[in-house]
């Protein structure tokens, strides 16, 4: 992923990603390549301006989290360097992540998919913040998980680390 | 195990998506046939599990290890991250008459802290002095006994009582007191030695007196201390006591300076000395020595090399460790302690390369100059 924030090449060539649900985004190589799942696609399959190569992407990236992703992609691609500096990119990456539970989920989901380190760190933080003050029980319902554990099994669990339960 | 794992699984190696990748281009050569790829689709809420473990990275361990409850796939992850299989030592705070003790991680970048409760033990025997093996130990008096407490665990034992004639100062201990092989030193105010093993029901008086020493280690089976006033190095063993003095000049300046610290230290299989002085100009001084057995000199080192020690302030106690492999500062020195005379913070690292100081305050909110605060290194042990 380093060489993901090289410069554009020449602006020319475009790639088109498509949701599920019919939308289409156009965006260029340099943002395509600050996920590695889309810049290692590219190298195999290539692209060009003419003929942009359209990536369908899997029905649980819609095309609202998409462009919360595209939206840091294009953003990130751009570099610290222009519009304002680091800190303008610190504080829109702290925007950014101001959602409601479900897309900040989905967001996390569309990041590890489609590798954006960098993303999946911000919106990971994002949900460790959200979960970490709630009850094991709440952490269950946020993620609709259901514990496969019995009575005895989580027991011995907290008998061994004790103090993580206080 | 680190966070990026699977990133860079997925950033150098095009075939690290396969059930995803290869649909892809299918699907981008041939759109008739794109929504093939969407049988991978999560429907469900189900939450991926590199994405569990992306988010709980980002959690201090008390909270990944309660929520290893979750489920068994969180589990799977949260034990990857139990600050006991961390070998790097904790900042461990204790008060007079509170059954908590506070946690606190020195690793760079992360600010981690948390309580831990000791249940059971009576309010009054939580007067710890000592750190030795992932244990906290109590000076016993007329009126409680020794208290050996491992705070990961919460096991804690209660040693013989003191009779008239009993130590009342602990002194070294040569592993965990629940191994079997352990021998756990104490002394009176006379200077004489009781022994105590695992199993025994009382303690046990050494013939002989041992000389005064500064500072103790138990080492390849015995037992080393040294006097920078007297020189005196001795070797010995106990059950029975058999001793070996041999004559180990001086050699720092002890005139000129306050000794604030002496350690003796296994390191990398060598004793090592570290002396802490205190000047009038320069708040603290280190000098770093190690034991030529052969020729009785210590010989002077400029360097830990990769190890970083970890030191108790005035305990004369200290921990080595290699920094590369615990993941800290390597040819530094971690200090904490109990002083007043000048700012250090909760702990201080002492860098050995560059002799600068940098002092980590006490977490907001904890009063640092509460009395019968206690503060030591502690490296978790399950034992």
């Amino acid at each position: 992923m380093s060489e993901g924030t090289k410069e554009p090449d020449g602006g020319e060539e475009k790639v088109v990603l498509k949701t599920h649900d019919g939308q289409e985004f156009t965006v260029d190589m340099a943002t395509a390549n600050q996920s590695g799942t889309l810049k290692n696609l590219l190298s195999e399959v290539g692209s060009s301006s003419n003929n942009p190569q359209v990536i369908p992407l899997p029905s649980s990236i819609t095309s609202r989290v998409l462009g919360k992703v595209v939206e840091y992609c294009q953003r990130h691609a751009a570099g610290g360097g222009r519009r304002g500096g680091m800190q303008a990119l610190e504080q829109f990456d702290e925007e950014l992540v101001e959602l409601d539970k479900d897309m900040l989920l989905d967001v996390t989901y569309a990041a590890a998919f489609l590798d954006v380190p960098r993303l999946l760190d911000l919106t990971s933080q994002a949900v460790a913040d959200a979960i970490k003050n709630m009850s094991v029980e709440e952490v269950r319902h946020y993620f609709g998980v259901v514990s496969d554990f019995t009575e005895e099994e989580e027991k011995v669990i907290r008998s061994e680390c004790p103090w993580a339960f206080e | 195990m680190t966070k990026y794992e699977h990133q860079q699984q997925g950033g150098s190696d095009t075939n690290a998506l396969p059930p995803i990748s290869p649909k892809l281009a299918v699907a981008t050569s041939d759109k008739n046939h794109k929504r093939e790829i969407d049988e991978n689709a999560e429907k469900t809420k189900y939450i991926p599990i590199d994405i569990v473990e992306s988010i709980l990275t980002e959690m201090n361990p008390r909270d990944i290890m309660r929520l290893g409850t979750v489920c068994k796939d969180w589990r799977a992850i949260s034990v990857q991250f139990d600050p006991m299989t961390r070998k790097i030592p904790w900042l461990i705070t204790t008060k007079v008459w509170k059954a908590t003790c506070r946690l606190r991680s020195v690793e760079e970048d992360e600010d981690s802290f948390f309580k831990i409760k000791f249940p059971g033990i009576p309010m009054l025997w939580t007067l710890f002095y000592n750190c030795s093996h992932g244990w906290l130990v109590t000076e016993p008096d007329h009126y409680s006994p020794m208290i050996l407490l491992n705070p990961f665990t919460s096991v804690w034992l209660q040693l013989p009582a003191c009779k008239p004639a009993a130590p009342n100062s602990f002194v070294c201990m040569s592993s965990a007191p629940t191994h079997p092989d352990c021998i756990l030193l104490a002394r009176d105010y006379t200077n004489h030695l009781y022994v105590w093993r695992p199993g025994d029901e009382s303690w046990t008086l050494e013939e002989g007196v041992l000389e005064a020493f500064d500072t103790i280690i138990s080492f390849k089976g015995l037992f080393y201390t040294w006097n920078h006033r007297s020189w005196c190095l001795t070797i010995f063993q106990v059950l029975p006591l058999r001793l070996r003095k041999l004559v180990v000049p001086c050699p720092f300046d002890s005139h000129s300076s306050y000794v604030r610290n002496l350690s003796l230290v296994e390191s990398c299989g060598n004793i090592l000395l570290v002396c802490i002085t205190e000047h009038v100009l320069q708040p603290l001084v280190v000098f770093l020595f190690r034991l030529d057995l052969e020729k009785k000199v210590w010989i002077k080192m400029e360097s830990l090399g990769d190890q970083a020690l970890f030191i108790v302030i005035p305990r004369n106690q200290a921990i080595s460790v290699s920094a590369r492999e615990v993941g800290c500062s390597a040819n530094c020195i971690y200090l904490t302690g109990v002083w007043q005379p000048f700012p250090l913070g909760e702990f201080s690292v002492y860098n050995l390369d560059n002799h600068i100081i940098e002092s980590f305050p006490t977490f907001i909110g904890h009063n640092q100059r509460r009395y019968g605060c206690n503060r030591f290194w502690i490296t978790p042990s399950l034992s």
